[in-house]
């Protein structure tokens, strides 16, 4: 009977531990940092989650860089901009154009389609990184701004070239705006990395401001015709 | 007969005032900010893998050449002189570790860059963790000493980084050496040992980002100065008081690890000294036994870890000293395993987790091993 008892309790005690997947102690923790659990959201694709937390971490410091720069990566991911897939996709599909001498395509097939929503998602990326000052820029925050500019700048001439294509016309906001991210893109501190995406950008941004003209719209006009 | 009253009384008064002071001084010098970074923090360098299935709670109990690394006082409790002549080797793997190696096996060795960023893209879903331990001794009841080898493989993509950016954190602890134990009993209650050790000890603690990786004249720099080599000689001090009936068992270990810190040669970080404690029981007949322990590491938290990784502990069954099974929570993760003695030979497999984050609970990796032992 003592030892039916014995088995029983034992068995009891096996099971208890077995059906527990998750950590028993984790209440205990002394080191709860929602930073951690921030980046932790982000890897699990809860970027809601982490946006929260990200947002209440700047608000107590202004001055926690590495949150910041993890929020505008946490936006530019709720817009579906994931820099790892992106940069995974262009370093191994080997489908892909070549980005220095066909930019649009290789955009267009590592990118997804232009839309509102994303641009919006971007425009808060970006000017989430704006907010850190240059001299508190390290070279991954340079890398991801650049990264997140360059990837506006891309989708920004696909949006305009869909529009070309459905027999529509440029407006001057559109213009404006394309040549105000080639400044910021220009004007981004550079991180000195270099990849697909990378190169993709310089071809853009340089075919443009190299395009024969008299205004900036013929200058787009002139550069994006042949690719109708 | 009064003078000699007092006097012993002043002498007791003055002893109880030394001891009084070096704790003072142990604990006040250890509470100063000292170097964390070592890869090994409060968790002993090696432990059995059935020790670490049933929980990792090894300073009341530990199993074989474990006693060598948990506490140098244990050999000296249990029944006769010799007790066994030993050879181990255990591989652990992690959950993410298998879907590379079906990476490795598929891509072959033949395309190496193709093998590389299939292994990174495996990296950056769940960690690669792999764990090569081996250890062969001889162990008596007032003497041991072992051979021992380890090396620890993590390598864990992050998609976000820390700062928004893919990064790739590169851990990589490995040492070999020379354990030694020297132990007695005081009384049918108290037992002390003494177990100083010969460590050769690399490690490399690294992380890479895009940036990085995408230059590869930097990544590789990053690397290689990331590699640090040394040696160094660890004390590990301990002491077990238990009491003990026909049926029922109940001991109680503190351990001083790493004794006034053990330094390395070649600009490795240091090990800390650890004050740990442990608490463990047993019900047991000729055969049979189950034991249950609670292990408490790094009392004055000199390693600044999370609470849950400082806590052990579990249960271990053993049925007619031909099966056992454990289980338990090693640092709060669910953990068990088997144990099979064949005369000669001991088989041991199980799985436990480890705490990838900083935050206890946040991420666990699963870790998978066996274990094949020979033993007399």
């Amino acid at each position: 009977m003592k030892k039916r008892n014995f088995i029983f309790v034992i068995s009891l005690l096996t099971v208890a531990t077995l059906s527990c997947g998750g950590n028993v102690l984790a209440t205990l923790s002394t080191k709860k940092s929602l930073q951690e659990q921030a980046i932790n959201d982000m890897q699990n694709g809860n970027y809601a989650d982490a946006q929260t937390k990200l947002l209440t971490l700047i608000a107590n410091d202004p001055s926690n860089y590495s949150a910041v720069s993890l929020l505008a990566s946490c936006y530019a991911a709720i817009g579906g901009i994931k820099l790892y897939d992106i940069l995974i996709k262009a370093a191994t599909d080997k489908s892909l154009s070549n980005p220095s001498s066909n930019p649009i395509n290789f955009s267009a097939a590592l990118l997804p389609t232009p839309s509102a929503f994303i641009f919006s998602q971007l425009v808060l990326a970006t000017n989430t990184m704006a907010t850190i000052p240059s001299a508190n820029l390290t070279s991954d925050m340079s890398f991801l701004q650049q990264m997140l500019l360059g990837i506006y700048l891309l989708l920004q001439m696909q949006d305009l070239l869909n529009t070309l294509r459905a027999g529509g016309t440029l407006t001057n906001a559109q213009i404006a705006l394309l040549f105000s991210t080639i400044a910021n893109v220009n004007g981004a501190s550079n991180s000195g990395s270099s990849n697909q995406l990378t190169q993709a950008i310089t071809s853009v941004t340089s075919g443009i401001t190299n395009s024969a003209g008299g205004t900036q719209a013929q200058q787009v006009a002139n550069f994006l015709t042949p690719l109708i | 007969m009064e003078v000699s009253f007092l006097k012993k009384k002043y002498f007791n008064f003055q002893l109880l005032n030394k001891i009084y002071a070096v704790i003072v001084t142990l604990i006040s010098f250890h509470g100063n900010a000292q170097d964390t970074s070592s890869l090994k923090k409060s968790a002993p360098i090696y432990q059995n893998p059935f020790d670490l299935a049933s929980g990792g709670a090894s300073l009341t109990r530990a199993t074989q050449e474990g006693v060598l690394f948990s506490n140098p006082s244990l050999p000296a409790f249990g029944e006769g002189y010799f007790r066994w002549i030993f050879l181990r080797s255990t591989l652990s793997v992690g959950d993410g570790t298998i879907s590379a190696a079906r990476d490795v096996a598929h891509t072959g060795t033949g395309n190496s860059t193709t093998l590389a960023t299939n292994i990174i893209e495996d990296a950056f879903k769940k960690p690669i963790y792999v764990g090569l331990d081996s250890a062969a001794g001889v162990l008596t009841s007032n003497f041991g000493i072992a051979g021992f080898a380890s090396s620890k493989l993590d390598v864990n993509g992050q998609q976000f980084g820390t700062v928004g950016v893919p990064q790739l954190q590169i851990k990589s602890n490995a040492f070999a050496g020379v354990a030694t134990t020297i132990s007695t009993t005081l009384s049918d209650y108290f037992a002390i040992g003494v177990g100083p050790k010969y460590i050769y000890n690399s490690e490399v603690n690294t992380s890479l980002s895009v940036s990085d990786a995408s230059n590869p004249s930097l990544a590789t720099s990053k690397l290689t100065s990331a590699l640090k080599k040394g040696n160094g000689l660890s004390t590990d001090i301990g002491f077990t008081t238990q009491y003990r009936t026909k049926n029922f068992d109940l001991r109680l270990a503190g351990v001083v690890a790493d004794f006034g810190n053990t330094t390395f040669t070649g600009g490795l970080p240091p090990w800390l000294q650890t004050y740990n404690a442990g608490i463990g029981f047993a019900l047991h007949d000729f055969t049979n036994a189950l034991h249950c322990s609670l292990d408490y590491r790094d009392i004055t938290d000199v390693y600044g870890e999370d609470r849950p990784k400082k806590i052990f502990m579990g249960c271990k069954v053993l049925i007619t000293r031909i099966f056992g099974f454990g289980f338990g929570y090693l640092q709060g993760w669910p953990s068990y395993g088997m144990v099979l003695n064949l005369f000669l030979f001991r088989l041991e497999a199980g799985v436990y987790s480890r705490d990838e984050a900083i935050q206890s609970g946040l991420v666990g990796q699963k870790v998978y091993f066996v274990s094949l032992g020979f033993e007399i």
